[in-house]
């Protein structure tokens, strides 16, 4: 009998080492060892591009302090945020985080990040370059969650030289929403069979500028329910639209409805449309580089009489994870990507404009054409500007699904009226705020 | 089993008993890998959406019990539920008969003797081998575009374009269309059923005088059936848990036209975070498929014929 626990016994052994092996590599043990090295993970989520740059500078700092090896984890934007939440599950998030200002508040209100204000104390994290503007949207409660490392502004996409072919004067900060009705119109008739006006854009980035404009938001303080309380709004923001597309100021939406979020796509890249609505500002590089050809970035409409609907968006944060061990190390190397010129000639702003002054300042002087218009636009923009509404409540990633699949698309479509999608709206959005 | 053998020489009981018990001890010894993986990967993560399908959980913070509240709130308060199901069983009542129709069809193309049908056999195969992948579905993407293949072959003969993944119209349909073509490996197992029909059967009936028609009805069908039993059983459980076409190609729209089951119960978990909801969708999902296998399996004495039970 005893030949057969030994078998069972053996079975287990075995089996306990192949889950041991598999399982060891995660923790790496750093007790302050004489050798003093420390180790950092990092994540974050980009294009190609973007990941050559930060790799780049990843290894600039690794050159200059010897002790630190950063292992980076990066992704595209889909993905990024199951990522990100499978690893906050399993308790290892990775100790420097890229992190959106739609899910600040989530994992800050979590518990999941640190509080960066020692930090910056200490002086391991320096921000004495950097203005308040920039530094806001990270702060709740009063505690730095988030490092901004990129600023952007809401954007339309102008192709000046298609305005020029259709014999048109170009849009100027300040135009309305009419305006670009009759000039959107005119270019389509203007111009060749199946090219139009505007790319137009009925999507929540766009309804939320509209709600500003006229002082409003989309969310109540508490998060619990919608901001606005009358459903005319929405119904005049979708009517836009849908006078744009009837009046074939607007491309149908066989036309651009294929390229879903890929701005390399968008068919203002094959010049059928000469507008593009609701991008943002640090999207310019991308577009253009995708037309080959110059394109302009231009304010978003604005409203008569109306509030200033502009705010300068921190596009991309860091955050130090709360779990981590290394903190004051994280905090350096932010210290070291927003500062750093030599990092940030890297870098080249692709992630939006640097908040650091002297970073600015250096980069707008040796910036290629597209990085200059972001340089100028977010200048232009911040003049139009007022405070950044709070991040949005938990629960906002579904509003956005539903805004998306039952208000902005059927309104492309033409298969609800305004009236239709905003009541529906109204009613599905408000049980989804109440539930979180 | 050489054991069996020794075994033999062992004449009193419990020498024979302790040698079995050696002989099961090595046979779990050998499984213990596929058991412990089935136990800690199948069974284990199945228990755990069980209890989380009663919670409310966003991964971030701790599960809190709510009870019946996710399965209630699907039924009577989730029109994207229903837009789901319903975009489901158009796919599969849709594209499981035809796949299955169109795999019997090219295999028996392929059930003769011609030269080389050994390589368009795996030429035909070669779309499904990429079935569920990326690459595949980025292609079809391409395809259907609006500047893609098709609609430039369409303007040759005059039709306009259509923007077939994108229109709500269309899109369920490209994406039946794309399940529909990678029919290999049904076609595969049915013609290993075909070449498995006796061929004098087919020569008594040509003697009798049936037209091929006929015969195909009368012997190919009843003598096939249990392989289309099997396939239809694989494809309709394949087909509710079908999610890369629809994720990669259309994202679920336009306007939520092609949210098949699986990518809304992905959208709830990793795009929303609301996992218990997601692990009642799941339990949901697999009350679905057991019900609709049991429903075939329930009808299969009506028009599944084996041979070994003497053909009813």
């Amino acid at each position: 009998m005893t030949k057969k626990w030994h078998y069972l016994f053996f079975v287990f052994v075995m089996t306990g080492l192949l889950v041991a092996c598999s399982s060891s590599d995660s923790a790496s043990e750093t007790d302050g060892d004489s050798s003093n090295k420390v180790e950092l993970r990092m994540l974050w989520w980009g294009s190609q591009d973007r990941h050559d740059r930060t790799l780049e500078v990843i290894d600039l700092y690794m050159e200059e302090n010897p002790h630190v090896t950063i292992s980076a984890e990066f992704t595209g934007w889909d993905g990024y945020w199951e990522k990100m939440a499978t690893q906050a599950a399993g308790g290892n998030l990775p100790d420097i985080v890229q992190m959106d200002y739609k899910y600040l508040a989530e994992y800050a209100g979590k518990g999941l990040l640190a509080d960066l204000n020692p930090y910056v104390e200490s002086d391991a994290l320096d921000l004495s370059d950097v203005e308040d503007t920039y530094i806001d949207g990270g702060i709740i409660d009063d505690k730095l969650y988030a490092v901004n490392i990129g600023a952007n502004a809401h954007a339309i996409v102008v192709d000046n030289a298609m305005f020029e072919e259709a014999g048109i004067d170009p849009l100027e900060p300040g135009y309305t929403w009419e305006e670009l009705k009759e000039k959107a119109k005119e270019l389509s008739d203007n111009l060749g069979d199946n090219v139009y006006g505007v790319h137009p854009g009925a999507g929540v980035m766009g309804f939320k500028h509209y709600l500003r404009q006229h002082d409003q938001w989309l969310y109540s303080e508490d998060g619990t329910e919608l901001g606005y309380d009358d459903d005319q709004l929405l119904v005049d923001y979708l009517q836009i639209t849908v006078d744009m597309l009837k009046s074939g100021a607007a491309a149908p939406p066989d036309v651009f409805m294929t390229a879903g979020t890929n701005v390399e796509q968008f068919p203002i890249v094959n010049e059928e449309t000469a507008i593009v609505m609701d991008i943002h500002s640090n999207q310019i590089t991308a577009i253009e580089s995708g037309a080959g050809r110059p394109l302009d970035l231009m304010l978003q409409p604005s409203l008569e009489g109306g509030e200033l609907g502009h705010y300068i968006k921190p596009g991309q944060f860091f955050s130090v994870a709360e779990s981590s061990e290394q903190q004051e190390e994280a905090a350096k190397f932010i210290s070291f990507f927003t500062n750093n010129i030599e990092a940030n000639e890297i870098l080249n702003a692709e992630r939006g404009v640097p908040i650091a002054g002297a970073v600015r300042e250096h980069l707008k002087e040796n910036a290629s054409d597209a990085g200059r218009k972001m340089f100028e636009y977010v200048e232009l923009a911040q003049e139009h500007s007022r405070e950044i509404d709070p991040p949005d409540p938990q629960g906002s990633t579904e509003i956005e699904s539903l805004f998306a699949n039952e208000v902005q698309d059927p309104i492309y479509y033409g298969e609800v009226t305004p009236e239709e999608a905003a009541e529906n709206f109204r009613k599905k959005a408000s049980e989804i705020l109440a539930k979180d | 089993m050489p054991e069996q053998a020794d075994v033999a020489k062992y004449n009193s009981k419990s020498d024979k008993l302790h040698k079995q018990w050696k002989v099961d001890l090595i046979g779990f010894a050998f499984i213990a890998p596929w058991l412990i993986g089935f136990l800690g990967f199948i069974i284990g993560p199945m228990i755990a959406s069980l209890y989380f399908s009663f919670t409310n959980y966003d991964l971030l913070s701790s599960p809190t019990w709510i009870g019946l509240d996710n399965y209630i709130n699907m039924f009577t308060n989730d029109s994207r539920f229903w837009q789901a199901i319903k975009v489901t069983f158009i796919f599969v009542f849709g594209s499981v008969p035809l796949k299955l129709a169109f795999a019997l069809f090219v295999a028996m193309l392929f059930n003769t003797k011609r030269r080389g049908v050994g390589l368009y056999r795996t030429l035909y195969y070669v779309p499904s081998i990429l079935g569920g992948s990326v690459a595949i579905a980025v292609v079809w993407k391409q395809l259907f575009g609006r500047d893609g293949a098709i609609n430039d072959i369409l303007s040759l003969f005059g039709i306009p374009s259509v923007s077939w993944v994108t229109s709500p119209d269309f899109a369920l349909s490209t994406l039946i269309i794309l399940v529909v073509w990678q029919f290999g490996s049904p076609m595969l197992i049915f013609l290993a059923g075909l070449k498995a029909i006796p061929a004098e059967l087919y020569e008594a009936a040509a003697v009798d005088g049936a037209s091929p028609l006929h015969q195909f009805i009368k012997i190919t069908i009843p003598m096939l059936s249990p392989v289309i039993f099997f396939n239809l059983v694989m494809q309709t459980i394949q087909g509710f848990m079908a999610f890369t076409q629809s994720f990669l190609i259309t994202e679920g729209g336009p306007m939520d036209r092609t949210l098949f089951y699986a990518v809304y119960l992905y959208e709830k978990a990793f795009a929303h975070f609301d996992m218990g909801y997601a692990s009642a969708l799941a339990w949901i999902l697999l009350l679905i498929c057991g019900i609709f296998t049991a429903f075939i399996f329930r009808t299969a004495k009506s028009w599944v014929y084996y041979e070994s039970e003497g053909g009813k």
